[in-house]
């Protein structure tokens, strides 16, 4: 009997088309993460390059004006991609990831985006994530709903709970063939990406794969509850494309728009303002005050004296710098602050939403996520003042540029890590899956 | 005699679909989506419209009230502008997440927009932002197929089709007035939410009412054929499917199709047909070709080492200590015209990319009337990339003036001479900056956008002609068993 179930299902043609589809849609998914990987690889090693030459032309041009020579080189600070961001691109284009900075201030120079085209960015990646969370319920959506009502439209449903002993096990049989057969393409897809994109086998990635099945067993369990109602097939269909709209579009398109308002983060435009007062206005005001704001900041520079009537010295011009920083240093830390709270309430409402909670997840394991963003702007930061308190003191007392081991001064890498959080990853699965099946189980023992 | 039969058709089908309560209550569903969704977009659209407001006096008024400086001082002191999308983006929100809105100007140096919405924002930007337009071109073609689905298949499964036609209905009527009735129904969820945009954008104060009402009149005739569009591909496939659930599974594939798979695979095929250059690599070829064609800040550089010794030569002096003007406001002059022109022409560059990309998703407005009222759409409310590119020109524009302004400015009036240590430094007069005109950002005029983009609009047209001969050619050949 079950041979034939199987038989049954491969026979159908729009079956395999519908696979061969997922297979395709994966395909084209790993492929544009596949350019994606390259493309940033090619940023990165170029920007190596440019960061030498650079470093070179100006100690050459202004061999002896070392504060003139840091004022034109930028520094860049890599946010180590892993493999796996090929399947989760997130917020990957967006935010670049390598940025370059000078030692001035860097509120300035922090919000520089990568360029891309808007149109493109809208209507968002064509990731394997994308592929996992919208393209295949889809299909499962397809196997699945009409498995009891077609029997019953067909006028087979009679037959069957006469012939067969067992009706649930049967029912049950034809889902784990459709399982079976969705699983296989899903690890067709897994094995080919991690052959591909090379990417390695460490707990990330088997987090990753994991959460992207357990989303599909999800929805398979979400197909057995609701065709448990025996419904008609067309009224089966239209419940669950109406789940499938609401949790993809209507209830996150929603929240993002409320988060928008809610959050609104006026407090950047506000801190580009005062960065630009805070530098700007010291060139009209007393050298003192600014001096003494900036020995408060950095002690150890008190005996770098700056006197009232000296015509321009670095020590004062990068001090004038820094205080572009300290001044709007508030309003930056309540624009991260914001972008951290608006992240926080997309997370909660991924507990809620399987689909926004392999979104989050995903991209959190592939490091592509504003979470990662954010660690990147604070490490930035942190390099920005060891590049500024390395470079400072040499200015400072009027070294040359030839005094410094310039090739020292090359790529630096930030690496973000957090171990894998297995149980809040998986838990809301766990939880849905289960609800689900009990939910489901109930019905089904009234069948036939 | 014909013509009442249709008549007869059309009013009967509104009133079948009027009748079921469910649809009554779908249709004020989705009108309350639409106006809880103008509420938060115009609210939203208000506070930042004030602070933006805000902070653009406020960077007048900083600017004005500078004291004596030297004009190159000014010229990296700069200037900030700000962008608010046009207000109808209320209604459909296009770009506008992801373009920035501010800009720092400053002398010989092209910053870009930044801060946009969706940089600032987590993942879940990346599932959209709610909004009129994006329910009546996404959600209610698929409200309408459910409506349509069974209007004659169902028919024909209950043999009413063959009474119908008995009658002396013709298939082409029978077609016709199916069509006409849900279209006419569909509108229901479009003519009431045109208004209340209308209103929206009028109190918000920021665009002329002749502006808003012509581009809805834009607007309401585009989704109209839209709308018209998905009723005929609904009651076509419906009158050529075998049974109501084929004709159900069928639409939604089509539905699927248009939506989601054709808009993503056009955007992946552009992308990678018309790659485009990142950041980096833009900024190293930018900076290397303005260093090929004369550094301003290199002593020996050849271009600038000429300009200097026709100089001397004209005046007939030995150093440009004793030229007549001051002469570093003039090198900064040239190097300023020199690498703004340089920085355009790169910019175009990348502009075409991004056109090219735009052209091919304008293009496949031809086989996907969805992403033609799509660019469309964006096309008249004002909310397109084109438009925001003319907020870039004008930024640049105005960039490229106030630092020549400037430079004119130190070549008239500060000394050529340096002051000495503790001397009186090389300031001109505050009354200066007052005078330098204040940045006026433009919208952009939609009879512009539409010339620029004509393509969705002729796909609408298109579209038109395409259903006509269909209906024409299903009504012919309708079975009525």
């Amino acid at each position: 009997m079950n041979r034939y179930l199987y038989i049954q299902f491969y026979r159908n043609k729009a079956y395999i088309i519908a696979l061969l589809f997922l297979l395709m849609a994966g395909l084209m998914a790993i492929y544009t993460g596949k350019k994606f990987l390259d493309r940033n690889e090619d940023i990165i090693s170029k920007s190596g390059a440019f960061q030498k030459e650079s470093i070179e032309r100006n100690a050459k041009f202004h061999k002896d004006d070392l504060g003139l020579v840091l004022y034109y080189i930028k520094f860049n600070l890599v946010n180590e991609t892993p493999k796996l961001a090929a399947l989760n691109i997130g917020m990957r284009d967006l935010n670049p990831s390598i940025q370059g900075v000078t030692i001035r201030n860097l509120e300035e120079q922090r919000y520089n985006a990568d360029f891309y085209n808007p149109a493109n960015a809208a209507v968002g990646n064509f990731d394997f994530s994308f592929v996992i969370i919208f393209l295949f319920p889809l299909v499962i959506v397809a196997f699945c709903y009409n498995l009891i009502s077609e029997e019953e439209e067909k006028g087979t449903w009679k037959l069957l709970s006469v012939q067969s002993g067992n009706l649930k096990k049967l029912l049950d049989h034809k889902m784990f063939i459709r399982l079976l057969a969705v699983t296989i393409v899903y690890l067709v897809l897994i094995i080919i990406a991690s052959v591909w994109l090379k990417i390695p086998l460490d707990p990330f990635y088997i987090a990753f794969v994991m959460s992207g099945w357990l989303y599909i067993l999800l929805w398979f369990t979400l197909c057995r509850w609701i065709i448990s109602f025996r419904k008609t097939s067309a009224q089966n269909a239209l419940i669950l494309l109406i789940v499938w709209v609401g949790i993809n579009f209507i209830i996150p398109m929603t929240s993002n728009i409320l988060i928008q308002k809610f959050y609104p983060v006026h407090e950047s435009l506000k801190a580009v303002m005062e960065q630009r007062e805070g530098y700007h206005n010291k060139w009209d005001e007393a050298k003192r005050p600014t001096m003494e704001k900036f020995y408060k900041a950095y002690p150890q520079y008190r005996n770098f004296t700056v006197e009232e009537n000296d015509a321009f010295t670095w020590t004062w011009y990068y001090a004038m710098q820094h205080m572009g920083d300290l001044e709007s240093a508030k309003s930056s830390e309540q624009y991260t602050e914001k972008m951290q709270k608006r992240n926080q309430a997309a997370t909660y409402l991924g507990y809620l939403l399987p689909n926004l909670h392999t979104q989050l997840t995903e991209s959190h394991l592939a490091k592509s996520d504003m979470q990662n963003h954010l660690q990147y702007a604070a490490s930035l930061k942190k390099f920005h003042e060891r590049k500024r308190l390395f470079f400072y003191p040499l200015i400072f007392s009027g070294k040359n540029a030839e005094s410094i081991n310039w090739s020292q001064q090359t790529l630096a890498v930030f690496k973000f890590s957090s171990p894998v959080q297995w149980v809040q990853t998986f838990l809301p699965y766990f939880i849905f899956i289960a609800l689900f099946m009990i939910l489901s189980q109930y019905k089904f023992r009234k069948l036939c | 005699m014909a013509i009442s039969n249709l008549q007869l058709m059309v009013r009967k089908t509104w009133q079948d679909l009027f009748k079921g309560k469910q649809n009554l209550l779908t249709t004020i569903a989705v009108l309350l989506f639409c106006l809880l969704s103008i509420g938060i977009g115009y609210t939203k659209y208000t506070d930042s419209f004030s602070k933006i407001k805000e902070y653009r006096k406020e960077v007048r008024e900083s600017w004005e009230h500078r004291p004596d400086k030297h004009p190159h001082r000014m010229a990296h002191y700069g200037y900030l502008v700000f962008r608010i999308g046009h207000p109808l983006n209320i209604f459909d929100n296009g770009l506008d997440d992801y373009l920035g809105n501010v800009i720092f100007l400053e002398a010989h140096k092209q910053n870009t927009a930044n801060l946009s919405e969706a940089g600032s924002s987590g993942t879940l930007v990346r599932f959209g932002a709610f909004s009129s337009a994006f329910i009546l071109q996404s959600i209610v073609p698929l409200i309408i197929l459910f409506l349509g689905f069974g209007l004659i298949v169902q028919e024909r499964e209950n043999a009413t089709l063959k009474i119908i036609s008995v009658q002396g209905t013709s298939g082409r009527d029978i077609i016709w007035g199916k069509i006409l009735g849900l279209w006419l129904f569909s509108l229901c969820f479009l003519i009431p939410v045109i208004p209340v945009v209308f209103m929206a954008a009028l109190f918000s104060e920021t665009a002329h009412s002749a502006d808003i009402i012509l581009r809805l009149s834009f607007l309401l005739p585009a989704y109209m054929m839209y709308y018209f569009f998905i009723c005929t591909l609904t009651v076509v496939v419906s009158a050529n499917s075998k049974s109501t659930s084929s004709s159900l599974i069928s639409l939604i594939g089509f539905w699927l199709l248009f939506i989601i798979v054709l808009p993503k695979g056009i955007q992946f095929t552009a992308q990678n047909i018309y790659p485009a250059p990142s950041r980096i690599a833009f900024e190293t070829t930018l900076e290397k070709d303005i260093l090929k064609s004369g550094d301003s800040h290199n002593p020996d550089d050849p271009h600038f080492k000429k300009i200097k010794d026709s100089l001397l030569a004209k005046y007939k002096v030995k150093t440009t200590n004793e030229l007549p003007f001051n002469y570093s406001g003039l090198v900064m002059k040239e190097g300023e015209k020199i690498s703004s022109q340089i920085y355009i022409r790169h910019q175009k560059e990348l502009q075409t990319i991004y056109g090219k990309q735009q052209m091919l998703t304008d293009f496949s407005g031809l086989l996907n009337p969805a992403v033609a009222i799509k660019s469309f759409s964006m096309i008249a409310t004002g909310t397109d990339f084109f438009a925001y590119n003319q907020f870039q020109k004008q930024a640049e524009e105005y960039r490229y003036k106030m630092a020549q302004h400037l430079n004119d400015l130190q070549i008239e009036q500060i000394s050529n001479i340096k002051p000495e240590n503790g001397g009186p430094p090389a300031v001109i007069n505050k009354d200066n900056w007052e005078k330098f005109p204040d940045f006026q950002y433009r919208y952009t005029s939609v009879l512009d956008s539409m010339k620029q983009q004509p393509v969705p609009a002729a796909a609408l047209i298109l579209w038109m002609a395409v259903c006509v001969i269909a209906i024409e050619i299903s009504g012919r050949k309708l079975k009525l068993i």
